[in-house]
């Protein structure tokens, strides 16, 4: 079935063009058959014999304006270069090389060629009498500009965020990294959807061994479509099920620039705004990007604040059920006495509790999502106040769950990696269980096998815990802590970078030398 | 194919047998916060009847706040009185358990208190009992009834409602401080009975009715604290005794001794005050002191003090010296003249009173040949062959030692006034 | 760091029970005076780690003492390891049941510890290793905490008079603390895997001194606060200190103990378990991984459940035959394989 459907690609790239017109045409035609979008466009050149022509361009993907006023104005309009007679046999390269006046033209010979271009965005022109045709760049149509990043605002720090488009997305991080050793592969994957997938590094910054890893793995990739990142993440990941995002993703391009100068690899998809970053540990998911613009001490404080939500998002409600239900010598005495009065007549126990609450909460936040931007807002203003007092009112949950659910909630919010974010979620609920099933215990073994899948996991080759097990030292400067910038001076070897030096020693803030001054 | 169906079972028939495991076999230690009857406070009582121990435990229980709508202020949490009988401790605990509409909880408890005959007859039964039950802490409390403990309980708490956050707030900041009882701990009272050189004490607590407990003026006030009225120091004040319905209040007041595991007999005040200057150490005090110097009396407020015990030998011949420093104020005084010679005159003065109250105690560990002051522990840590010497009969290294009392007191503030308020005075 | 942390884990609970109820105010010294027995041990296993850095105990047996009584040796440190982790798995269930929660089915306890070490064992010795050094840090860290709060209220007097009884039983004393830090011997089942075996012996003895000076430590503030007789009657002694901190409003702190218990005693057995797997392995050259963890967990199941109706057995265990059977395989079998290793004329090999 698919066979008929979809003719094998290698026959029709060996299809030359032809010198016959009408055979060109009618076998262009017979490609883009039921194409509403495929433009055909029949004109005649203006020579001595008058050379019929038509181009083809894909109407969404071009700029109207550029094949009317640079491609078709220039053929049309003019009489030819001085001194020069266009004829069949020098139509198209006096048409390439005198006449056009585009930035990217090239010569094609084969149909395949120009179908692929054309439905990149190219316009293809094609002369009487001539086997080849001129590829124009006409790329354009409509793309959404560039505005801030949804996923991860920011205060200071650009405002700038990727978006769907390939190019622009590439711009945004070639106009950071003015080097010729930054370096972008670009592979093409997926059968239907053509997607080109750059590979971007640092040349003698990312360790060759990961770059080729990554290329591999890329490589290795056969599906007929990749609309989206996560569609070859799950594919080059190290493990085949992993609790925790192994490759980290950003809508950033400052972000993405600072993961490639520390030696990582940047994935950049197209039509997606989200390259991925690998390889990646657990600490950068907790970090920002807002992180490295902000005074050190503020931002090392935030990241701990970051780490206890972190811990409270996980923790809370298991500890809670814990302690409520097996270990209630660890609540202070003065709150025992109003807690069981609080729970008193309660037709949940506190785990159930909990539970159905938190269920209640992850309803809310999907339909948040879900909703347009207005009404997401209303349901969870709704949501969570109105059913949380009711509920406390009718007598069916106690006013701490309520509490301890809301906690929860925010501080899972603050966790800046939504992927991280999911997991979290997943993990509560399981701790939840073990907590109510096995009180402390049952949390301390659920950690520890946290513990140990987290300590299996690799991303790239990278532990995933690193720098904390293994243990490198010199990476702790920017983990819990964000160092001063000076102090920043090495890459972190985490990520296996080659060049390990990243600035000068000593370029610390000095105070000037008394009576060295100048006033 | 095969491989991948392997994967999948590997990542998820684990987890699932686990947790039906967890399942089908239920939860057992878990137990909902409002199932649990909070006792904070247990009391034991013995008597002995046709030659059969008679146990009868008594608890108070913590009443849950009953949350109402909206207004919980002002309601204070109270305890209820729960008591039941016995032929061993746990056995008269478990009947009143059974009284209980909850389960019993004990995570909460803030200490025992021993009744009278239960430190004289078998003091060890109970509190190895308390000891092996493990949600005791030991920080828990222990107090002597004087009298039945379960009066005691009966009787309740005063100021803060709760006799159980009472105690424990005594013990951790007040005992030692007013003078007029010992804070012990759990685990320093079985430290005591455990070790082999010293003797246990323990705060007593008695019912007294409340009229005679609740009047008190403010004891920085120096007359009264030499008025001797021996019931006189409870520090409530009247305002919560006219709220109380309770005739009978509890008191906290003296020391009871131990020798060995039984209970030989009582400190009054100034022995108490005595044992605590020898073998406690004094930070935030609020002790008031008479002393008559010049034939008038005047107060010295102790808020600090140290001691050691020094024991020396002289030709096999023990002898202990004990060196007390104590700091404190002049805050009222009948015209003397605060200059730094007066001082110094004042600073003997207190000096003697201490060493007054000091001897007293020794010489009533003398007499009930009981080591609680810590002598012999002195003596068995510095000089182990000699304390070694005396075998079993150990507390003799005490009882027949000349015991020196060397008191440095100081007098460091003397609060606003300079050296005295002038005033004018009826010639005499 | 993996060494420290198997051993302190356990150390950490029983120490001062047993050494305290025998050497009284100066078990602190017996804590201490273990510390050269298991530098000897960890001297012998590197010797032997040193002529054979690419063989595991189990292997250089059968090299040396022929095929038959070399597997016969191995088998008995087999043996030895199993007796290890059985009574580390039945230590935790009772202390869980005792502490924390009694009506739960010590059964259950055993299996879920052994299900979770078994899958850290499964993962192999990296991961292992990485766990050790994760939790590291928040070990060392809930000690110390709990051992300086303890620290306000004790009286450093009670540790007086030194040496009261002479030494012996002090030295009766050390033989616990001496057999806990002596499982350092397990390093000679690690050599193959260790990539710079020349670091052993320093990575070793940082490992024990530490691990030694905080029992040592331990000791010392369990006495300071209970005095010299107390923590003796008491079974876990480090948990009553824990409960018994009281520091303004901090209090009850028993949580950090569990933590401290329940992830030291997850690596200690998954490391042993490791062990075992890669012992059965090459003692019986088999190779099916899922049959080799299956029996582990049924042996570990069956074994740490049955044989002792309660606490006091396992005390029995521990303090009897506990030191007699751990001094054999800690010191006397890894010594006379040395010197049979001596005679035979093995050298040193340098491994690049």
């Amino acid at each position: 079935m698919l066979k008929e459907l979809w003719p094998n690609p290698k026959a029709q790239q060996k299809q030359l063009i032809l010198v016959s017109y009408d055979e060109n045409l009618k076998a262009l035609r017979q490609v883009f058959n039921l194409c509403s979008d495929i433009v055909f466009h029949e004109f005649i050149i203006n020579s001595e014999h008058p050379l019929r022509a038509f181009i083809l361009y894909a109407s969404p993907l071009c700029d109207y304006q550029i094949i009317c006023e640079q491609l078709l104005k220039s053929v049309l309009m003019s009489n030819g270069p001085k001194g020069v007679k266009i004829t069949k046999a020098n139509a198209i390269e006096v048409l390439k090389e005198k006449l056009i006046s585009l930035a990217e033209v090239v010569v094609a010979n084969n149909l395949k060629e120009i179908e692929d271009k054309v439905l990149q965005g190219y316009a293809a022109l094609l002369i009487e009498g001539s086997p080849l045709a001129i590829i124009v760049n006409v790329k354009g149509g409509d793309k959404r500009a560039i505005n801030e990043p949804d996923s991860e605002p920011s205060i200071r720090g650009p405002k700038d965020g990727f978006v769907e488009d390939f190019e622009t997305n590439m711009t945004l991080i070639r106009r950071r990294l003015k080097t010729s050793r930054f370096k972008s592969i670009i592979m093409e994957k997926g059968e239907l959807t053509k997607t080109k997938i750059a590979v971007c590094y640092m040349e003698g910054v990312a360790n060759p061994k990961v770059v080729e890893e990554v290329k591999q793995r890329i490589a290795r990739i056969n599906s007929d479509s990749i609309l989206e990142g996560n569609y070859i993440e799950e594919m080059i990941m190290d493990e085949k099920f992993s609790l925790f995002p192994l490759i980290q993703y950003t809508e950033r391009p400052d972000k993405a620039c600072s993961s490639i100068l520390q030696g990582r690899v940047v994935i950049l998809i197209e039509n997606s705004n989200m390259p991925l970053i690998v390889p990646s540990t657990f600490t950068t998911m907790l970090q920002a990007a807002e992180d490295y613009y902000h005074n050190s001490i503020a931002a090392s404080a935030i990241r701990i604040l970051r780490i206890i939500a972190l811990n409270l998002a996980l923790l809370l409600p298991a500890v809670t059920v814990a302690v409520f239900s097996f270990h209630q010598e660890l609540l202070p005495p003065e709150l025992i006495s109003t807690v069981s009065g609080a729970r008193q007549g309660l037709p949940l126990s506190i785990a159930l509790e909990i539970i159905l609450f938190e269920f209640t909460f992850e309803l809310l936040r999907e339909a948040g999502i879900r909703l347009p931007k207005k009404i997401g807002e209303a349901i969870s203003t709704v949501g969570g106040l109105v059913i949380g007092q009711a509920a406390v009112n009718a007598g069916i949950v106690s006013p701490i769950s309520v509490i301890v659910v809301a906690i929860t909630a925010i501080a899972s919010f603050s966790v800046p990696n939504f992927e991280a974010g999911i997991s979290l979620r997943f993990l509560r609920f399981s701790l939840i269980l073990a907590a109510s099933l096995l009180g402390g215990i049952g949390i301390m073994f659920g950690l520890m096998g946290i513990l140990i899948h987290l300590c299996s996991l690799r991303s790239f080759g990278v532990p995933y815990l690193a720098p904390f097990a293994p243990l490198v030292l010199r990476d702790l400067k920017d983990s819990i802590i964000r160092a001063p910038w000076w102090f920043l001076t090495t890459r972190p070897r985490t990520n296996r970078a080659l060049d390990v030096i990243r600035q000068g020693d000593s370029q610390g803030p000095r105070k000037p030398k008394k009576g060295g001054g100048q006033s | 194919m095969t491989r991948k169906s392997r994967v999948l079972a590997q990542c998820f028939i684990l987890p699932f047998i686990l947790s039906s495991l967890v399942w089908c076999s239920g939860c057992w230690s878990s137990k909902e916060v409002e199932d649990l009857a909070l006792v904070t406070l247990v009391g034991m009582d013995l008597r002995i009847e046709n030659g059969q121990e008679i146990w009868k435990a008594s608890a108070l229980v913590l009443c849950p706040q009953s949350q109402t709508q909206g207004e919980q202020a002002g309601q204070e949490s109270r305890e209820r009185y729960y008591e039941g009988e016995g032929p061993t401790p746990q056995t008269a605990i478990l009947a009143y358990s059974r009284a209980m509409s909850r389960t019993p909880f004990y995570g909460y408890i803030s200490g025992y208190i021993i009744g009278e005959t239960v430190a004289q007859e078998n003091l060890i039964h109970f509190v190895e009992s308390a000891s092996r039950y493990w949600q005791t802490r030991p920080r828990n409390v222990y107090f002597l009834a004087r009298g039945q403990a379960s009066e005691v309980l009966k009787a309740g708490g005063s100021l803060d409602n709760r006799l159980s956050i009472e105690l424990t707030e005594f013990t951790d900041h007040r005992a030692t401080a007013t003078g007029r009882s010992i804070g012990v701990y759990r685990y320093e009272f079985e430290k005591w009975l455990a070790s082999n050189d010293r003797d246990a004490v323990l705060g007593v607590i008695q019912t007294v009715p409340a009229s005679e407990a609740s009047y008190k003026p403010g004891k920085d006030q120096g007359e009264e604290a030499q008025g001797g009225n021996e019931s006189g120091s409870k520090q409530n004040n009247s305002a919560s005794s006219e709220e109380s319905n309770s005739t009978q209040e509890n008191l906290v007041e003296g020391i009871g001794v131990f020798r060995d595991d039984k209970l030989v007999g009582y400190l009054n005040r100034e022995e108490t005050e005595g044992c605590l200057l020898i073998s406690r150490q004094i930070t935030k005090g609020e002790m008031a002191i008479a002393v008559e110097h010049d034939n008038q009396l005047f107060t010295y407020f102790l808020f600090k003090s140290k001691s050691k015990i020094k024991p020396l030998v002289n030709n096999g011949r023990i002898s202990y010296q004990v060196i007390i420093q104590t700091a404190g104020g002049v805050n009222d005084q009948p015209g003397f003249t605060l200059g730094v010679k007066e001082i110094r005159e004042l600073e003997t003065a207190v000096g003697e009173q201490l060493k007054a109250k000091a001897l007293a105690a020794i010489e009533k560990a003398k007499e009930y040949d009981s080591d609680f002051l810590g002598f012999s522990q002195a003596l068995h840590r510095s000089k182990p062959k000699v304390w070694k010497s005396f075998g079993s009969n150990w507390r003799q290294a005490f009882t027949t030692a000349d015991i020196e009392v060397i008191v440095k007191a100081q007098i460091t503030k003397t609060g606003k006034l300079g050296d005295k308020l002038e005033v004018k005075r009826a010639s005499e | 760091m993996l060494m420290f942390v198997v051993i302190m884990s356990t150390g950490v609970l029983v120490v001062p029970s047993i050494t305290i109820e025998r050497a009284e105010q100066s078990a602190w010294f017996a804590a201490l005076l273990s510390l050269p027995v298991a530098l000897i041990s960890l001297g012998l296993a590197n010797a032997l780690g040193k002529r054979f850095p690419r063989k595991t105990l189990a292997q250089y047996c059968e090299t040396l003492l022929g095929k038959y009584l070399g597997k016969l040796a191995a088998f008995g440190f087999l043996m030895f390891l199993f007796a290890v982790s059985i009574i580390v798995t039945r230590e935790f269930s009772d202390y869980i049941n005792i502490m924390l929660m009694p009506e739960t089915p010590i059964i259950l306890l055993n299996v879920i510890l052994l299900v979770i070490a078994i899958y850290a064992a499964v993962k192999g010795l990296e991961v292992i290793a990485r766990i050790a050094q994760f939790i590291l840090p928040l070990f060392l860290g809930s000690i110390i905490i709990i051992a300086s709060l303890a620290l306000f209220d004790a009286k450093l007097g009670e540790l007086l008079p030194f040496m009261e009884h002479g030494l012996v039983p002090v030295i009766s004393g050390a033989t616990l603390p001496a057999t806990l830090i002596g499982q350092i011997i397990i390093v000679t089942m690690l050599f193959p895997m260790i990539r710079t075996p020349q670091k052993v012996a320093k990575a070793g003895i940082v490992a024990l001194v530490c691990s030694g000076i905080f029992l040592t430590l331990l000791t010392v503030i369990s006495i300071a606060a209970f005095g010299p007789k107390l923590p003796g009657d008491l079974l876990f002694p480090f948990v009553t200190l824990a409960r018994y901190i009281k520091f303004v409003t901090v209090q009850r702190l028993e949580f950090l103990v569990v933590f401290i218990w329940v992830s030291g005693i997850v690596v200690k057995v998954s490391i042993f378990l490791y062990l075992e797997s890669v012992a059965i392995m090459q003692i019986f050259a088999l190779k099916n991984k899922a049959i080799i963890f299956g029996l582990l967990f049924m042996v570990h199941t069956v074994l740490a459940t049955l044989p002792f109706s309660n606490p006091q057995e396992t005390n029995l265990v521990l303090t009897k035959f506990w030191p007699l059977i751990s001094f054999v395989f800690e010191l006397v079998v890894p010594a006379g394989l040395l010197f049979i290793a001596l005679l035979k004329g093995q050298k040193v090999v340098l491994r690049k």
